[in-house]
């Protein structure tokens, strides 16, 4: 009943004009960068990071948000229009939508990938409201051994995120808890990895390294690529609108989809494109029209966007609660909250219970907003991909510029974003995904100052594990999720095919 | 875009193996040079060398098959990829002396040029649009700290 009361006073704030405004942005943004195939929430958050920088923590955090949710519903629409996935998302989506696009079905596709999400968003947002505050109660009795055993676990996830190759998806990550290494030591404060170079004593800046992965990538990815636009096909015909037995038959699915997509996205490393995946296959098995799945099934467009739905708002879960991003959006997402002063983790639902409840109210009001703006307005947003790539492309490079730059006015960040677009671009060419680099960036200073604790605490060794059983099971579970994970990869099925549409996003 | 097939997936493996052996030996050093026990600076670099010989030896192991990849970069594109680059670079170097305005539309037209479609009236006022926009938004409206350089914008 507490929670609802907080959330009650969170809905108040959320809904004042300022908040509202924000919230609407957010969502107009985040389809926009949904739509667009590409720019990723993670890219779109980390370009727009410091464009809210100007603002109070609430309006900046709700926008960044809305940003990231609104995303998840944009990238449906050229998906099942135009077959251009817009998000990794969205790319099992395509396989049942277009082919009702195909067949004059558009209409009732986007529809019902509009009411499944905001079904999804709705369910993944009760979850988020009476789950993540008794997990961070949870939270809150863990100490550096037990921290130390999630990260291990978080770091499992490393595996699934890997792409086609294990072997480079490690040497990814590796990458990234060497470059995450650079610095001044964050407890002894030695310089580490600088060689002599000044400004590396203050550590490589991960929204310089986001950028230049993701977005500064993409530009090189236009122009090797030397497509004009994005698409320049044409909308097919809309004809019918969805039926009551077509709503009546997705709805379990939607049901289905939204409750498996809430559990894995509370899980690290569990992203909406890894989700969807595994729940489209899932739906599948249990499904009554299992046999029209891949050939325009109407359920399999209700699963995929319930699942990625469900994913992005449970992917709070363990940002907010236990201070883990599960994903390199929720990373960006997390270094916004630093920048503004607030410590995701088990405390935040304690110290700063305002800010929490505004942005979950909030997350309630964007879901209704991106169900109005979806839904009449879908054929504008599917105009987007039509745009000639350059006027997007030099958007992108002034937005990395002005993005890297303001966090510390720095131009070696900024040059930092440079190095890391080139290197971005190189794996892409070599099929190296780089998504565990970012894990790998933002788990290293968790995961040392938690070894280093657990090691004082041991007296000089890892003993004191033995006698924390939380930890235990901890470790027991990353091992365990690794293992799965490798016998899904030696089997290659389903979850391959997401595996490397990961890797090509 | 055309992809062909690639014949050079071992080679890779080699590649990476050898970076990796190099990678290994620098946080070796790295490690030994800041060790001071087992809670000291040096604890992480080891356990990443160690990270890099499993690496370097899975390379070696197991070398990638040969596997689809992109085709190569036709001349244009390559072209187009190094002039970005280069252009960013030289940017960097003299935004502090021009200033953010001149510097921004000078890369971004550049930038913009370089890109397929575009043509030169179009890329140059493009870019002055982006760049004094921004100017307009951030230096003037929001008061973000962006270089003035010499001329003052």
């Amino acid at each position: 009943m507490e929670n609802l009361a907080l959330l009650s006073a969170g809905f108040a704030n959320a809904l004042t004009a300022t908040n509202l405004a924000y919230a609407l942005l957010g969502c107009l943004l985040g389809t926009m960068v949904g739509v667009l195939p590409g720019l990723g929430p993670t890219a779109g958050m980390a370009i727009l990071l410091p464009v809210t920088a100007w603002l109070s923590p609430i309006p900046a955090i709700i926008m960044l948000s809305a940003i990231f949710y609104g995303a998840m519903y944009g990238g449906s629409t050229t998906a099942i229009l135009i077959n251009v996935p817009g998000e990794v998302s969205s790319v099992i989506t395509a396989v049942d939508g277009y082919r009702m696009a195909q067949r004059g079905r558009a209409g009732a596709a986007l529809a019902v990938a509009a009411i499944s999400s905001f079904v999804a968003g709705t369910i993944a947002l009760i979850g988020l409201t009476f789950f993540a505050p008794a997990l961070a109660s949870v939270a809150l009795s863990m100490g550096p051994p037990e921290m130390l055993g999630l990260i291990v676990f978080s770091m499992s996830m490393i595996i699934t995120l890997s792409g086609p190759s294990l072997l480079k998806g490690v040497f990814s990550a590796a990458m990234g808890i060497l470059v995450g290494m650079v610095g001044l030591d964050p407890t002894l404060g030695k310089a580490r990895f600088t060689f002599g170079v000044t400004p590396l004593l203050g550590g490589i800046d991960l929204i310089a390294v986001v950028m230049g992965l993701f977005a500064l990538t993409e530009v090189f990815k236009s122009v090797a690529s030397g497509a004009l636009s994005i698409s320049s096909e044409r909308l097919p015909p809309w004809y019918r609108f969805l039926t009551f037995q077509e709503l009546r038959a997705s709805f379990g699915a939607m049901l289905r989809s939204s409750g498996l997509g809430f559990l894995l996205g509370c899980l690290p490393g569990m992203t909406p494109g890894v989700v969807s995946f595994m729940v489209y296959d899932a739906e599948k098995k249990v499904s009554r029209n299992s046999r029209n799945f891949g050939s325009g099934a109407i359920e399999g467009v209700a699963a995929a966007e319930g699942a990625n739905n469900a994913c992005s708002a449970a992917n709070f879960v363990p940002m907010l609660t236990l201070g883990i991003p599960p994903s390199t959006s929720m990373a960006v997402l997390m270094s916004g909250l630093i920048i503004y002063g607030l410590q995701p983790g088990p405390l935040i639902f304690e110290k700063e219970p305002a800010f929490v409840w505004t942005v979950i109210g909030s997350m309630y009001i964007g879901n209704v907003i991106l169900l109005v703006l979806n839904l009449p307005f879908v054929g504008l947003w599917a105009k987007l991909v039509r745009v000639p790539y350059y006027f997007i492309a030099s958007l992108i490079l002034l937005f990395c510029f002005i993005g890297t730059y303001t966090v510390r006015n720095s131009l070696f960040d900024v040059g930092t974003c440079l190095v890391f677009g080139i290197i971005g671009f190189l794996m892409d060419r070599l099929r190296i995904s780089a998504l565990p680099l970012v894990l790998g960036l933002i788990l290293t200073p968790l995961f040392e100052n938690f070894l280093r604790q657990t090691i004082g605490m041991g007296g000089g060794s890892l003993s004191v594990l033995a006698e924390r059983p939380i930890a235990i099971g901890f470790l027991a579970l990353g091992f365990i999720t690794a293992a799965i994970a490798l016998y899904l990869r030696a089997k290659g099925a389903g979850l391959a095919r997401c595996l490397d549409a990961e890797e090509a996003s | 875009m055309k992809r062909i097939d690639c014949t050079r997936g071992p080679t890779l493996s080699r590649l990476l193996g050898l970076v990796s052996l190099a990678l290994a030996v620098t946080c070796f050093r790295e490690g030994h040079r800041l060790w001071t026990g087992w809670a000291g600076s040096g604890v992480m670099p080891g356990l990443v060398g160690v990270l890099y010989v499993v690496l370097a030896i899975g390379f070696a192991v197991f070398p990638a098959k040969d596997t689809p990849r992109a085709a190569p970069l036709e001349k244009t594109q390559r072209r187009g990829i190094v002039t970005i680059v280069v252009a960013f670079a030289v940017y960097l170097a003299l935004i502090q002396t021009l200033g953010f305005l001149l510097s921004t539309w000078a890369f971004l037209f550049v930038a913009t040029r370089v890109m397929p479609g575009s043509t030169t009236i179009g890329a140059f006022l493009w870019a002055g649009a982006l760049s004094s926009g921004s100017h307009l938004l951030f230096r003037v409206g929001l008061g973000t700290a962006l270089p003035p350089g010499r001329f003052g914008f």
